[in-house]
């Protein structure tokens, strides 16, 4: 995906009709995420999510500043 | 992720480094003191988990999903993670245990006014723009696609 569709300048964004309405048969309980790699904000590392799971049961919550 | 509400003040996400620094000034407004982890620009980490602006999942090892909610209520993670560890320690004590599938209609507080600060916050923008999707919402109008 081109990061200009996936970044919207404007709200609401094309996609989140489908979204919400996907969200219930996506990605359900029992099944297994994805382990992305993210960057680590303290530091500036790369790392993967399997990192902190392996440690117990982790909370990951999605958002941004707006 | 990318900006939910993006403004003048906090715009949509042309480059990486203005990305890191709106993570940065997210974190020292909210004082947050949990690990923040940055996605990609083109939002791959946040595609793969169904791409909504404030999910919540909770994970065991092995990234299994054990719970997961399409809007991040405190409260409610907060009675699953309770759950989850009782669960846990039941398993340690050798309690005799079978899985079950459970679903929840959660219910959370809407906040008005802290969403309205945070618009204004974002940039005057951010208000218009959310004010006219009300109203188009208001009007039973669609906005937006079922396209991916």
């Amino acid at each position: 995906m081109d990061s200009d569709d996936y970044n919207y300048a404007t709200f609401p964004p094309d996609d989140d009709v489908y979204a919400f309405a996907g969200f219930a048969t996506h990605l359900r309980v029992g099944s297994t995420a994805p382990d992305p790699v993210l960057v680590d904000l303290d530091g500036g590392g790369e790392v993967r999510l399997s990192q902190f799971t392996r440690r117990g049961l982790t909370v990951v919550e999605f958002g941004s500043f707006t | 992720m990318r900006e939910a509400h993006p403004g003048e003040h906090y715009p949509h996400h042309e480059s990486f480094e203005r990305k890191i620094a709106h993570a940065n000034a997210f974190r020292g407004h909210f004082d947050v003191r949990r690990p923040i982890l940055v996605d990609d620009l083109t939002g791959t980490a946040h595609r793969a988990f169904g791409r909504l602006p404030n999910m919540a999942y909770i994970l065991g090892p092995n990234n299994r999903v054990v719970f997961r909610s399409d809007w991040t209520d405190p409260a409610t993670v907060r009675v699953a993670l309770d759950y989850l560890l009782r669960v846990r320690q039941h398993r340690r004590d050798g309690m005799r245990l079978a899985p079950f599938y459970a679903e929840i209609e959660g219910a959370r507080w809407v906040d008005s006014a802290a969403f309205d600060a945070g618009l204004l916050r974002n940039g005057p923008r951010a208000v218009t723009e959310f004010r006219e999707a009300q109203e188009r919402w208001a009007r039973g109008e669609h906005l937006g696609s079922l396209k991916r």
